[in-house]
């Protein structure tokens, strides 16, 4: 094997780590997207015996968007095992015990119900708030376009900017806005 | 014991219990415990062996399908692109490859697959369909010249 056919055989199957930016994103439909890179099949050499899924990084789950009710209608189930000892958990309460929690629950629940799942399940890294280690960082090489687009809020726009934007019309000078 | 020439395997249809089994046995062979070696156990664990077998070569056929529009999703993504639209255009412009082909440029002739891919972009544009933009650059269709 030549030096360039061995190197490209490196690149082919060298594990990349992507960056994805939870904030303001919905953590079901970004589970479905960030279950591609763990279990390979975003890659077209993927085969379910070949061990070729990526690392993710998920950073601000503990700003995810979740939507319609889902923080007072949805609700996580857990049992002990002893009489008794079932117990309901809604989303925000578990949000608020850990933060990542949710975005894991929602990918785990997506993967494939086998042996590799735990595997998987290993190389997604989930991190509360955009502080991420070192560790981490230097080994980041691509990044996971977001479902949405964050919008801009109106008070972090400058005066400037809301003055000089188009309007339709003027309102009348006597008219009051009311606050 | 293995049935390895003419004479055997003859043998082993006719009336000579000893080679009957050994038929039997044969297929058997990597069995675990008594399936293995005792026949009355093992003939069953063939039979269902066998008609596993028979199902699977059914059920091959139908997870390499899955298995190849996985990888051809795959290849398409890169180019913002996926199978069922691609799939389409390929049919429109009378470019006769199966999953089968696709899924192998997709891995071995990345170039190729990335020119069917463009060919698909170029033509939905000149559809008017899932394009802003006019045909991606490099793409020379019909109505250029």
């Amino acid at each position: 094997m030549s030096a360039i056919r061995r190197v490209q055989q490196w690149a082919t199957f060298g594990r990349m780590w992507y960056l994805y930016d939870a904030k303001w994103q919905n953590p079901f439909d970004s589970a479905d997207k960030i279950k591609e890179y763990i279990s390979g099949t975003h890659k077209p050499i993927y085969h379910p015996l070949n061990d070729c899924g990526d690392h993710v990084v998920v950073i601000n789950s503990r700003h995810i968007a979740l939507p319609g009710m889902e923080w007072e209608r949805r609700v996580y189930f857990h049992h002990t095992g002893y009489p008794g000892g079932a117990s309901w958990t809604l989303a925000w309460e578990l949000h608020r015990k850990d933060p990542t929690l949710v975005v894991r629950k929602a990918v785990y629940s997506k993967l494939d119900k086998n042996l590799l799942r735990r595997g998987k399940m290993a190389r997604l890294h989930i991190f509360a708030d955009d502080e991420v280690p070192n560790s981490i960082l230097e080994n980041l090489s691509g990044q996971i376009r977001q479902l949405r687009a964050v919008p801009k809020r109106l008070d972090h726009y400058t005066d400037e900017e809301i003055k000089s934007f188009p309007r339709i019309f003027d309102w009348p000078k006597d008219y009051v806005i009311p606050n | 014991m293995v049935i390895t020439s003419p004479t055997l395997f003859a043998r082993s249809r006719g009336p000579d219990r000893f080679w009957k089994r050994r038929r039997i046995l044969a297929l058997s062979a990597h069995f675990y415990g008594r399936k293995q070696n005792c026949f009355r156990v093992a003939i069953r664990s063939v039979h269902r062996a066998l008609s596993f077998s028979t199902k699977a070569r059914a059920l091959k056929k139908r997870d390499m399908r899955i298995l190849w529009n996985t990888r051809i999703n795959a290849g398409c993504e890169e180019f913002g692109l996926n199978f069922d639209r691609m799939k389409i255009v390929l049919d429109d412009t009378g470019v006769a490859l199966d999953r089968k082909v696709l899924q192998n440029l997709a891995i071995w002739e990345p170039r190729s697959f990335r020119a069917l891919a463009m060919l698909t972009r170029a033509k939905e544009a000149e559809q008017g369909l899932n394009s802003l933009q006019g045909p991606p650059p490099g793409v020379v269709t019909r109505g250029m010249l």
